[in-house]
């Protein structure tokens, strides 16, 4: 199927690999304006404290501070609806502190020195309020009260109701329930939030390392009460979004405030630090689980309840995010959800790498391992047995997937791993130092926050390109992957292509760069811009050669009738061109079916029952991502993906002192990110369908690999020692406790 | 960073002369992969200041050296730790050194590290490294928040107040080859044992070690290994590299006739200091490793405390002694 095309399909390098490792790109980080000032946050030291008192004149008084905001300074800004973010219970600036590490009040000076001695110069009078820290502890009557109409989002569960559990539970041979929870994750990237913001002459632009410079856009318009002409939102390289840029955050308010105040630019720069204690994050999960599975293996019931810890402030539904693993991975014909998304008085939690799926799909896949075991099924077998079907697809709704793979997914997977010779049942290792093969499946929705994408390709007169898009290139590649179907599409070779993203004034709108879903809706968006402009382009060169349009191809810089080998230069063609070539194009996602990526991981460990260690030997990761565009940049993507799952599984959590609501490792000694030194032979195969839906049959691919590995470590391990992991991360404590409470079992 | 004043030393008179002038308000700088970092985070508490004043020892020249002599071995305080870790002699006469050495942060810290600041860094914990725990004990405050609090990595011997857990990797190394270090001050210098350098928490609270402001750690010396000696370092950590240990175990056994002569045995990660597993040595004095083994593994966890989450250190600790001895059988 490959050899149709010239250039999907192929390896290419990251078309600014060169600029970014050879420190020529610019981040927002390394944007300094001449006569630029240095905004800092002042952040509650308290989990939840009323604001008594604030005294800013001492601040105010040292010399280089320009200004000094509270939030009774910035009242006349819109916020309260602001557009661009999911939700609305946010303040700029607290005056209830509602986690250690809230922004309180703001300066900004001449440099980073100064700026900080200002706010240690602010005089802030809290008054503590009790506080909460665990969800489920939250959700009790007599808990804190976080925001006052009380700790549960929304006032009321979220519920999901298929068939009828109890007929399903009645149907099973055997029915199994366990608790899984997950901790608070970090995206870690290399660049924290990061701003500069501008006026000139009533027009605001500000650099900003985010994921939807568009939704920016639209959210700075309506704080300043402006046209959104009149704002310039920009990012052109970005040091990893992973969901912590997802939108716009008050970091980018507060610059823009500050520099319409002072008249200078602003910049704002979290530290590490404040990246743990004030950007959201992938947010904890319990799961309470009770399946039902006849003697063949197939589920009966599936039922869910899950806890969702949101911190202060809502950023979206995380429970529901939770649930979707359990509605759809598998088929079954009763389901029924309940998800509690609970304030706490941690960070805010969000967006992170595929939102809830990894909590829920680690929860579910150790609870579909166990119940294999106890029904004497092998795991693989299980899995074949009940994945979501093509026909599946949504089964409340009744829409099918666009495509699906699974099949040869777990089938491919398990073959790569050696899964018929090497797998035994679980405990049955020999030894101190313990094998264990263990496997787990993921599908996972694209198109989260989706809308109608466009985009342009513009021909200049040297049949050079120029492919203008409003994607960020959040790391997963996609300036290489735009290039690539726009060279495929117009018949030109790659490296006539530029590519500009991310700037308001110069691309179109495609929504947040979330959900693994531009290469789908910005892809078809530039494979019909480019397919437009090749199409003006036919139609002048058609003329000259008295031929049909659709007669016409592009080969090697000359346009010529199919066939022929006599054509005239695509240059020559747009000299008669009568303005330059712009092709537009819009895309979206398939109507009518519902679009998954699919994978199965397969993963291979060693534990050693002496001293608790586990150490991953293998990982086999297959996945199902419809065509591939770049398979370089497809590898990258799922090596990325299974090495920051391994940090899931196995040692990153964000603590909590319980006694004071302090985080107590909020840097990256204690926060432990893997090192290469942690990484396991990853061995990567893809199966590609041609998806209906996408660009050349392309899928998505930027999730999935997160989400699989830590399940597959987990079976892993279940299957060496067993016992099964019912909490993440599996550490060496785990594993030695584990030991202890298997040996007294 | 706050502002400080910075002095430069080529010798040790002008090192322990400055320190002796500035004394509490100074702090000696070598690699400063912790120092530097502490400043960076500002970190304050009641009695924990910032350094008004840095004495940066990297220019004295006769800190750094490895070099073999009568009785062992002395390696300058001031020799950076790669220089340690890919030393032939080290590697050839003491074998736990080595592997202690080489297992120690990453490539990046060892190669600015010294031996000196390995040594005398201060604890991990994150009550005391963290900004909004001021009242920590280890800072001057009042309190220790461990024992209620976040302890998976603390101390299950030797806390009562406060049970920071030591962090080197070369200091149970080298307590188990019964090292001593040499200790400069305006006055001369001593000697002391390694293991007698450090102090717990209820003979000192604000510091680790017994070095006094004026006094500046200058050599360690380490004794010939005895005949048919053997040794080996274990490391459990969470992740490969850039980690602190949950539980290090240091074993220097001399095995004659098939049985055990002397057997020095040091942990790290278990206590506020790097603690010596006397019962466990005992155990295995005398006779057959192979038998000793299990007997000398449940002595080396006789008497741990451990606090509410930190249970499993226990068991890590006789895990990776068992593991170390059986490397040695």
């Amino acid at each position: 199927m490959s050899n149709e095309f010239r250039v999907v399909g192929k390896r290419y390098p990251k078309m600014d690999a060169w600029e970014r490792v050879s420190g020529q790109a610019v981040y927002v980080s390394d944007i300094y304006l001449p006569g630029m000032l240095y905004g800092k946050i002042l952040r509650s030291p308290h989990p939840h404290a009323r604001v008594a008192g604030i005294d800013t004149e001492q601040a105010k008084a040292l010399p280089g501070v320009k200004a000094v905001l509270t939030p009774k300074d910035i009242t006349d800004f819109n916020w309260t609806k602001c557009p661009g973010r999911g939700h609305h219970d946010m303040p700029i600036l607290a005056d209830i502190a509602r986690y250690a590490g809230e922004d309180i009040a703001v300066a900004a000076a001449v440099d980073e020195e100064r700026v900080q001695e200002a706010l240690d110069l602010i005089k802030v009078e809290y008054q503590p309020l009790p506080f909460v820290i665990d969800p489920e502890e939250a959700l009790k009557p007599a808990a804190p009260k976080v925001h006052p109409a009380g700790n549960l989002v929304g006032g009321k569960p979220v519920v999901l109701n298929r068939g009828s559990v109890e007929k399903g539970f009645q149907e099973a041979d055997l029915v199994y329930e366990a608790r899984y929870s997950t901790p608070l994750l970090q995206h870690a990237t290399a660049e924290p939030r990061v701003c500069v913001a501008r006026w000139e002459r009533g027009r605001l632009t500000i650099w900003d390392s985010l994921q939807h410079t568009f939704g920016t856009q639209a959210g700075l318009a309506y704080v300043f009460k402006i046209p959104m002409s009149k704002v310039r939102v920009v990012c052109d390289y970005m040091g990893g979004g992973f969901g912590d840029k997802i939108q716009m955050e008050r970091y980018s308010v507060l610059a823009s405030i500050l520099a319409l105040k002072t008249g200078r630019p602003v910049r704002i720069e979290f530290d590490r630090e404040e990246n743990f204690l004030a950007a959201h994050h992938r947010y904890p999960a319990v799961c309470y689980l009770k399946y039902g599975a006849r003697k063949d293996g197939t589920l009966t019931a599936i039922q869910a309840k899950v806890v969702a810890n949101a911190g202060a402030y809502c950023h979206l539904d995380g429970a529901m995010g939770v649930l979707e693993t359990m509605k759809g991975v598998y088929r079954c014909p009763n389901l029924k959800g309940e998800g509690y998304t609970v304030y706490t008085n941690t960070p805010e939690g969000g967006a992170m790498r595929c939102v809830g799926h990894p909590q829920g799909q680690f929860a579910q896949e150790v609870h579909m391992d166990i119940m294999a075991h106890k029904l004497g099924i092998d795991p693989v077998a299980f899995r074949m047995k009940n994945f979501a079907r093509l026909e599946d697809g949504d089964q409340d709704k009744k829409i099918p997937f666009s495509s699906n793979a699974m099949e040869e997914c777990i089938r491919k997977g398990a073959e790569a791993s050696g899964w018929a010779q090497k797998w035994q049942k679980p405990g049955t290792s020999p030894g101190p130092v313990k094998k264990g093969l263990g496997m787990a499946i993921h599908s996972c929705r694209h198109g989260a926050m989706a809308l109608p994408s466009a985009g342009m390709v513009k021909v200049n007169s040297d049949g050079t390109v120029n492919v203008l898009i409003g994607t960020a290139d959040v790391g997963g590649n996609q300036k290489s992957t735009m290039a690539m179907i726009a060279a495929e599409e117009l018949g030109v070779p790659l490296d006539v292509i530029s590519v500009t993203t991310a700037d308001t004034d110069v691309t179109l709108d495609t929504g947040s760069t979330a959900g693994s879903k531009q290469t789908i809706t910005a892809g078809n968006a530039i494979k019909l811009a480019a397919a437009d402009a090749k199409n003006q382009i036919f139609a002048i060169a058609a003329g000259e050669l008295k031929t049909a349009k659709e007669n016409l191809e592009l080969v090697g810089g000359q346009i010529r009738p199919k066939g022929s080998d006599k054509g005239i230069a695509l240059t020559a063609v747009l000299r008669k061109a009568p303005a330059t070539i712009t092709g537009r194009g819009t895309g979206s996602l398939l109507k009518g079916a519902i679009t998954h990526c699919f994978a199965a991981h397969f993963a291979e460990v060693e534990v050693d029952t002496l001293s608790g260690k586990v150490r991953v030997l293998n990982i086999y990761a297959a996945h199902d991502l419809g065509k591939v565009i770049n398979l370089s940049g497809a590898e990258n993507q799922t090596d990325g993906g299974v090495i920051q799952g391994i940090g899931f599984g196995m040692t990153e959590n964000q603590l909590f002192d319980l006694d004071t609501g302090i985080c107590v490792n909020p840097n990256l000694v204690d926060y432990k990110l893997v090192t290469i030194k942690d990484i396991p032979e990853i061995h990567i195969q893809f199966i590609e369908p041609l998806d209906p839906g996408g660009p050349y049959g392309a899928r998505g691919l930027s999730e999935p690999p997160y989400s699989v590995p830590a399940p597959a470590i987990a079976n892993a391990v279940y299957n060496a020692i067993g016992v099964g992991m019912t909490d993440l991360p599996i550490t060496i404590r785990s594993i030695l406790e584990s030991r202890n409470r298997g040996a007294k079992a | 960073m706050k502002p400080f004043d910075y002095y430069t030393v080529t010798s040790v008179a002008q090192a322990v002369s400055l320190l002796s002038k500035h004394r509490h308000k100074a702090a000696v700088l070598a690699g400063g992969s912790d120092l530097l970092a502490m400043m960076k985070d500002r970190l304050e508490g009641p009695k924990l200041k910032l350094p008004a004043a840095l004495i940066d020892i990297k220019g004295i020249k006769e800190l750094s050296y490895i070099k073999e002599q009568k009785n062992g071995v002395r390696i300058g305080a001031g020799t950076v730790l790669a220089d340690i870790a890919s030393s032939e002699l080290i590697a050839k006469r003491y074998p736990l050194l080595h592997q202690a050495a080489g297992q120690l942060g990453v490539p990046q810290i060892r190669n600015v590290g010294t031996l000196g600041g390995n040594l005398c860094q201060r604890p991990r914990c994150w009550y005391f490294r963290g900004k909004s725990f001021a009242n920590c004990f280890r800072k001057g405050g009042g309190t220790c928040y461990a024992p209620g609090g976040e302890n998976r990595y603390h101390a299950v011997f030797g806390g009562s107040n406060c049970y920071i857990v030591h962090p080197s990797d070369l200091a149970p190394a080298l307590i188990a080859l019964d090292a001593r270090v040499e200790i400069a001050s305006p006055k001369g210098s001593r000697m002391v044992p390694l293991e007698k350098f450090y102090v717990g928490p209820d003979k000192n609270i604000l510091g680790e070690t017994i070095l006094g402001p004026q006094e500046l750690l200058a050599a360690v010396e380490i004794p010939a290994p005895a005949a048919a000696s053997r040794g080996a370092y274990l490391k459990l950590k969470e992740r490969q590299a850039f980690d602190f240990a949950i539980v290090s175990v240091a074993v220097n056994l001399s095995v004659a006739g098939g049985s055990v002569g002397q057997a020095r045995i040091a942990f790290g990660g278990l206590a506020p200091v790097p603690l010596r597993a006397v019962k466990a040595e005992a155990g295995l004095k005398g006779k057959a490793l192979k038998d000793a083994i299990a007997a000398a593994c449940k002595a080396a966890a006789e008497g741990a405390e451990p606090l509410s989450q930190n249970g499993y250190k226990v068991d890590a600790a006789r895990g990776v002694l068992e593991e170390a001895l059986l490397s040695l059988a």
